[in-house]
């Protein structure tokens, strides 16, 4: 597939371009920086795999000069049929149509077959590129290209044998790695090794149980043996232990015993008798001591009272005395405001009068309460007052009209006499229809252009007849020289021919045969040559008559056509002196009149145009101003009316506010304003004499309260008869009054206080008394009971009956220990029998001797205990032992799980391994088609440097051989070479795709700049190969690139891009 | 002559560990831990049940190499068990737990008897009369040669004549031999009923005159010990009519099942496929839990997804999960993917692109499968590695290939590309 035509719509910088008849092979366009190259380029992409789409953010390249944004390339298939593709910007990374060669159009699909189902990135990098592009490797990303370059053919289809091996490795890394931690297997069996060893140990004590056994029975009998030893001790020493605890109350047994002996003997006596005695005594002393203290505080309480005075006449007025003392301060604030109130008040009286003169000379305080202030009465106002103003206004305004109609009149006037001067100046005109002189000069101007059209007929008869005749004049000049040429004749060669036959004849006949054939012969080609001239001389005759022949006849048929034509311009002739006669008449002209009597006839129509124009506007005007003159005056006499109504509108209203102003009462001087002014003055000061009025009465109320307070406090001193009060100065008096209520109410509480605690102290002596001889008593009946007649003979006997007592407690509590120790009966007895055999002392050595023995029995005991029991539980243990099942299940279960990890690190090793000896041989058997190609292309360009390429099988990486059998890799090449080698991978692709699907164009944009300029020279010459099957559009910005094509073959199509242009050179 | 009956049982291999079982926890590793002791108990069960007048038991009775006394103890209580019933015990050592082994010094009762290294024959008096006279002999040392054992033979006046011995008969590739003996020489010496151990299989040689036979073990431990386990439960008429009826004793049972794929077309399907297999073998188990190996076969469209790694895993993870909440658990042991892919292999080796050369090189490799003992040295020849691993002999080689093949098919070519 080819383009053979571009046309862009509008696209970037380009509108409305067209690019036609593209070379099939190469084609160079030069342009320099931002003319085009790049913007053409997307052109094509886009045009054949649509719009980026809009996630993509690339550039649409919108149209900038105008124009649908979108275009058509014209293509031709590999089987030389013409196929239009139209896309514009819209939908779905535009709608396409594909015009196909039967007329009918097609989709994305026939342009999917057309262009070999190539993707948009495989062209993208494949088949238009730029400098950029060419200079990684990495731009060869398109998967079809990674797949030709380094799987294709190879039957892995798009698995990518490195990732394969790559994995294969780290799975076999994550099983196995010799001397690794962390792999499966190497954690397994360090596992193993540690379980094997505790294993291992278990065994070891198993081994052990027949051993444990013994050990186990002969130290049961040992603990047997101690146990019963230790059982013999520990009952000795708590008989030991016994003895001890019942020795003290052995001692004081038999001590009790003999303290009774000898003891008084007094069965009864009062329970706790000195003790009781001791309380009453007490009690005694006490309530003595009471009412003592009882009887000093009733004479001080009896002394008290006699000290305090009774008021009750103070009393009794204390209520008053407190109302006068809770209206003192209403009393000082009435007299304060007197004092304020009074001065201020008179001031005011003075302010208002004044005030009240400023309205009106004879204004009274009366005058300010009848005055009518109500908003009526000022709406009054306003209404006069508006009525005033629009009244004055409306009258100022007539007389503003009546002055500028009399002013408009007379002007009117002025012109009206000027114009009437202006048209009397003007002649009157005959015709005064503009038309109809229009319409006269019209039909001159046709009559004389058909007088002129009848001059030029006549003028081309005459030219005719003249060319008639020179025509005739030539016919009968060639007549002449036809007749002059005559053919020439064949006779004299045969003449000849006979004559030589003849003279051949002769001679054979006479003398010898051979002479006769030569004079023959000689004779033959005699008339040969006869014959030969005459032929040319007759053939050059007939053609030069012919010649005449054909130009007689064609001066014939000029002569027949031009007759005709002076016929019809005789008939045109005649009907043009009709045309004119006609409106000749109508203009008042002689039936065929002269240019000259036209003209004046125009002229003079001329000028009576120019009168008409004259004339007409002038008593126009004139008409103008005499309407004007009546419509002023009109407006005069409405002007001088209106005034009149206005003035007289004026008056009364004038009259309407002096009314007003009279029935007020106030001076006819003043104006609406200052009645509103003076309305506002009578309310402010009738809101002045209402407060001062209030003030008045305020004044009137105060005096009152001060003269009722006075009143009051003077008659209560009197009646308590209080001396020397001033009445002037209340406040210090009633003072005095409320001190002397409070001391008198003072004096009053506490007689009352006093009194009530006399009676009860006196309550409370008689209570003592009557205790005080309960308690005699008591003490009298507690002697009686002892037997004793006084206080020491009952202290006595109570301190013998004590010691008695105590005496037999003591002896029963230590005969009921001994028995809680001893036991009753024969057991007591033996027991009472070895305390009096032994001391303390004995017995605390021999428990000490036993305490010891116990001590060490029982050590002893618990060790062996402790041992057997160790050793029993290990017996236990041992016989119940699940560990170790539970330890080789766990081994069995791990070398399980050990087999299959190995079993897997095998299949991947094994795997692996294959994998590579396959790549090995592949590798070094087999070449990609597409490197193959590229090989080709690479050795041209780098003139046989570089040999080979191999694209390791199943990598993605790429080196080289070079002629000295070097292997390079991609990094160490040169800028210049390693893009030489990415621009032969990319034509091997390209050969290798018009193989095996179509040949597409190939886009290349000044790719050429890094390459020395041999390389430059075989890289054209390798894209001139490439270009015998694909073509090539190469786009550079370089007049001597473009040298460098022309160089090799001049034909190359050069375009050149300027100013959105493009242009064959 | 009396009749009688009496219990013959061989291959206890008490508390010996089962194989092949990873991650074993829970409740599951308590049942097996207890499996074999288990199994012994259902045969003392058995013989109270039938109140058999004396016990067989044909040698390999534990492990000796394993030292359980808890084995040697709880064997004991059993005959204990049983001689306080009247039941007497007769029991002769094998080449797991020959008398030179460990054995621990336990108190045996009247009722047990237990054979010495050389050939003894103990009569068994039934009510009085004397029925029975057992011969037997126990391995003094598990390395006996060929001649050991021989001299059996019937004599004195018992009608009933039973030869106790273990050891093998015929060849059996399974087994490791031992005492070996032509069924010829057993039926020479002329006793009625020959009460052999060693083969785990339960086996009747011949079924009368005499009457030949292995019981098997009593608990299957591996996969390869699939199906029920037991002992001989042998009534003998007045006439010494020898009827053996086999008796399951095992409690948990081993089963492996092949489960194609061809016609399962998601894994939803092989899941469902797989939990039926598992129910299957739960039914088939008769009450006791079940532990299954499934080996998927066949080619289909589920081959590709299966090759993914952890695949297979979580699949297991899954079935355990619910088989061990199943009643009686099934639990499996182990999903073996041997499926096959599309790919006509044939074809492909014959093919001039990159897979063809690979399976060309393998095709190589079937010849000489040695070869690949090279490959994976490293791990074989490893210190630790030569401990616990033994290098694959040939024929497990030449499975290993065939993996291989598998696996490099399914990484070359991608299902597109199929």
């Amino acid at each position: 597939m080819r383009l053979t035509a571009i046309h862009i719509d509008g696209f970037g910088i380009f509108h409305d371009l067209d690019v036609v008849d593209l070379s099939p092979g190469l084609n160079v366009f030069l342009g320099d920086n931002e003319s085009g190259k790049t913007t053409l380029l997307a052109f094509i992409r886009t045009i054949l795999f649509g719009f980026p789409p809009g996630q993509r953010r690339e550039n649409l390249y919108p149209p900038l000069t105008g124009g649908r944004h979108g275009g058509r390339l014209t293509l031709l298939s590999q089987e030389g049929e013409g196929y239009v593709v139209v896309r514009h910007h819209g939908a779905k990374r535009g709608p396409v149509t594909v015009n196909l060669p039967d007329g009918n159009q097609g989709d994305e699909e026939v342009l999917r077959q057309l262009t070999g189902a190539a993707t948009e990135d495989l062209f993208r990098s494949v088949f238009a590129f730029s400098l950029t592009e060419l200079q990684s490797l990495d731009s060869l990303n398109s998967q079809a290209v990674r797949a030709a370059i380094y799987s294709a053919g190879a039957g892995v289809g798009k698995v990518s044998l490195a990732k394969v091996e790559k994995g294969l490795q780290a799975s076999i890394g994550r099983v196995f790695k010799p001397g690794g931690r962390n792999p499966i297997i190497n954690t397994l069996m360090r596992e193993l090794q540690k379980i094997n060893l505790t294993i291992s140990q278990r065994v070891a004590e198993i081994e052990r149980y027949d051993e444990l056994r013994g050990e186990l029975d002969q130290m049961a009998s040992e603990v047997d043996g101690t146990k019963s030893g230790l059982e013999l001790k520990r009952r000795r020493l708590d008989r030991v232990k016994l003895l001890e605890r019942a020795w003290e109350d052995w001692v004081s047994l038999c001590s009790s015993q003999e303290e009774l002996a000898n003891l008084t003997k007094i069965e009864v006596f009062p329970a706790d008798g000195v003790n009781r005695l001791e309380k009453l005594q007490e009690r005694n002393r006490f309530l003595n001591t009471q009412q003592g203290e009882l009887v000093y505080k009733i004479e001080q309480i009896e002394k008290d009272l006699d000290g305090l005075e009774s008021r009750p006449q103070w009393l009794a007025a204390g209520e008053q005395i407190r109302l006068l003392e809770r209206g003192l301060a209403r009393f000082s604030a009435a007299s304060k405001d007197l004092i304020e109130i009074r001065p201020r008040l008179e001031n005011e009286w003075r302010l208002l009068e004044n005030d009240l003169k400023g309205l009106g000379p004879d204004w009274q305080l009366e005058h300010l309460d009848h005055f009518d202030a109500s908003v009526s009465a000022r709406e009054e106002i306003l209404r006069c007052q508006a009525r005033l103003e629009r009244t004055r206004d409306a009258e100022r305004q007539a007389e503003r009209n009546f002055v500028r109609a009399t002013s408009g009149l007379e002007q009117a006037e002025v012109r009206e006499r000027e114009a009437e001067k202006a048209i009397s100046q003007l002649p009157e005109p005959k015709e005064k229809d503009p038309r109809v002189l229009s319409e006269r000069r019209l039909g001159m101007r046709s009559l004389r252009n058909l007088i002129q059209t009848g001059r030029d007929l006549q003028r081309g008869l005459e030219h005719l007849r003249e060319r008639q005749e020179d025509l005739k004049a030539q016919k009968d000049g060639l007549r002449q020289q036809m007749e002059g040429i005559a053919v020439a004749p064949l006779w004299p060669v045969a003449l000849v021919v006979l004559l030589s036959a003849a003279a051949g004849l002769a001679a054979g006949w006479y003398r010898d045969l051979f002479a006769g054939a030569i004079a023959a012969a000689v004779g033959l080609l005699l008339s040969i040559v006869l014959l030969w001239f005459s032929l040319g001389q007759s053939r050059r005759q007939r053609t030069q008559r012919n010649l005449l022949k054909q130009h007689f006849f064609e001066i014939g048929e000029t002569l027949e056509s031009l007759s005709g034509k002076e016929a019809r311009l005789l008939a045109e002739i005649s009907a043009n002196n009709e045309e004119i006669a006609r409106p000749a008449q109508s203009l008042g002209l002689a039936s065929r009149p002269s240019l000259q009597e036209v003209d004046q006839a125009e002229a003079g129509a001329e000028a009576e145009q120019e009168a008409l124009h004259l004339w007409q506007p002038a008593r126009q005007r004139y008409h103008v101003c005499r309407e004007e003159k009546k419509r002023c005056k009109r407006e005069l006499d409405d002007a001088e009316q209106s005034m009149g109504r206005a003035r007289k509108e004026l008056e009364e209203s004038e009259q309407q506010w002096l009314t007003w102003l009279r029935n007020a009462g106030l001076p006819e001087s003043l104006t609406p304003n200052g009645g509103l002014e003076v309305i506002e003055r009578i309310r402010s000061l009738r809101q002045q004499a209402k407060s001062m009025r209030e003030l008045e009465e305020r004044i009137q109320v105060l005096e009152k309260l001060a003269q009722d307070y006075r009143g009051e406090a003077k008659s209560i001193a009197q009646q308590l008869e209080v001396k020397g009060i001033l009445m002037e100065d209340v406040e210090p008096v009633i003072h005095g009054l409320v001190a002397e209520l409070e001391r008198a109410e003072e004096d009053e509480r506490s007689r009352d206080t006093l009194q009530r605690q006399l009676l009860e102290y006196e309550a409370e002596r008689k209570r003592h008394d009557v205790h005080l001889q309960e308690v005699e008593k008591e003490l009298q009946d507690l002697f009686t009971e002892g037997g004793a007649s006084d206080e020491a003979e009952f202290r006595q006997r109570a301190h013998n009956y004590e010691l008695r007592m105590a005496a037999q407690e003591a002896l029963q509590q230590h005969s009921r220990s001994l028995e809680n120790l001893s036991g009753r009966g024969q057991d007591q007895v033996r027991f009472q029998d070895e305390l009096r055999r032994c001391s303390p002392e004995r017995l605390q050595a021999e428990r000490g001797e036993l305490e010891q023995e116990v001590q060490e029995l029982e050590e002893k005991l618990a060790s062996l205990q402790e041992q057997f029991g160790r050793l029993d539980e290990r017996r236990e243990q041992l016989e119940s032992a699940e560990e170790l099942s539970a330890l080789r299940q766990r081994r069995n279960g791990l070398m399980a799980e050990l087999t299959d990890a190995a079993h897997r690190w095998s299949v991947l090793t094994i795997c692996r391994r294959f994998l590579q000896e396959a790549r090995q041989i592949y590798e070094k058997e087999r070449k990609q088609p597409v490197v193959r190609e590229s090989e080709h292309f690479f050795q041209s360009i780098t003139n046989g440097r570089y040999q080979t390429i191999v694209a390791p099988h199943g990598e993605e990486n790429i080196q080289i051989i070079g002629a000295n059998g070097g292997r390079y890799d991609l990094d160490i090449l040169s800028r210049g070479t390693a893009e030489q080698l990415y621009l032969s991978l990319r034509f091997g692709y390209i050969r290798e795709f018009g193989r095996r699907a179509r040949t597409l164009p190939v886009v290349m944009d000044d790719i050429l700049v890094n390459f020395d300029p041999e390389r430059v020279r075989e890289a054209i010459a390798t894209m001139l190969e490439l270009a015998a099957k694909n073509q090539i559009l190469f786009f550079t910005c370089h007049p001597e690139t473009v040298s460098l094509f022309k160089k090799h073959d001049k034909n190359i199509p050069v375009w050149e891009l300027k100013g959105g242009e493009c242009r064959k050179v | 002559m009396k009749s009688f009956s009496f219990i013959h049982t061989a291959d206890l291999h008490l508390d010996s560990p089962f194989s092949g079982l990873r991650q074993v926890d829970g409740e599951i590793a308590n049942l097996l831990k207890d499996a074999t002791f288990r199994a012994f108990d259902n045969v003392v069960e058995l013989a109270l049940k039938n109140k058999v007048d004396f016990l067989l038991v044909a040698g390999d009775v534990y492990d000796a190499a394993d030292r359980s006394l808890r084995a040697q103890l709880k064997f004991a209580d059993g005959l204990k068990k049983l001689a306080v019933a009247g039941i007497r015990s007769f029991v002769c050592h094998g080449n797991h737990d020959p008398l030179d082994g460990w054995i621990a010094s336990l108190q045996w009762p009247e009722e047990v008897h237990i054979f010495g290294p050389e050939l003894e024959s103990v009569p068994v008096a039934l009510g009085g009369e004397a029925v029975v006279l057992i011969h037997g002999i126990s391995y003094p040392h598990s390395q006996i040669d060929d001649s050991f054992g021989r001299g059996f033979k019937r004599q004195g006046s018992q009608p009933f004549q039973i030869g106790l011995f273990h050891c093998s008969v015929g060849s059996d590739p399974a087994h490791e031999t031992y005492a070996p003996r032509t069924l010829r020489e057993l039926v020479a010496a002329n006793l009625d009923y020959w009460a052999l151990g060693h083969v785990h299989a339960n086996r009747v040689l011949m079924d009368r005159h005499p009457f030949v036979g292995y019981p098997g073990t009593t608990q299957g431990r591996h996969i390869r010990e699939p199906g029920p386990r037991g002992c001989l439960v042998v009534q003998v008429d007045g006439q010494g009519a020898v009827n053996a009826r086999f008796e399951p004793v095992d409690c948990v049972r081993w089963s492996s099942s092949e489960l194609p794929i061809d016609d399962l077309e998601t894994e939803g399907d092989l899941i469902e496929a797989l939990e039926r297999t598992c129910d299957e073998i739960g039914d088939e188990a008769q009450g006791r839990p079940a532990i299954v190996r499934i080996s998927l076969r066949g080619r289909g469209v589920l081959h590709s997804m299966l090759r993914r790694p952890q695949v297979v895993e979580d699949l297991t993870e899954r079935l355990r999960e619910t088989g061990l909440k199943s009643a009686p658990p099934v639990m499996v042991e182990q999903i073996q993917v041997q499926t096959n892919t599309h790919i006509p292999l044939v074809v492909r080796r014959k093919s001039a692109d990159f897979l063809g050369e690979v399976l060309r090189l393998i095709e190589n490799t079937r010849e000489r499968p040695t070869r690949l003992q090279e490959m994976i040295s490293e791990l074989y020849n490893d210190r630790r590695g030569r401990r616990f691993l033994e290098t694959p002999a040939e024929r497990e080689l030449l499975e290993l290939l065939n993996e291989v093949e598998s696996m490099c098919v399914d990484e070359l070519v991608t299902e597109e590309t199929e």
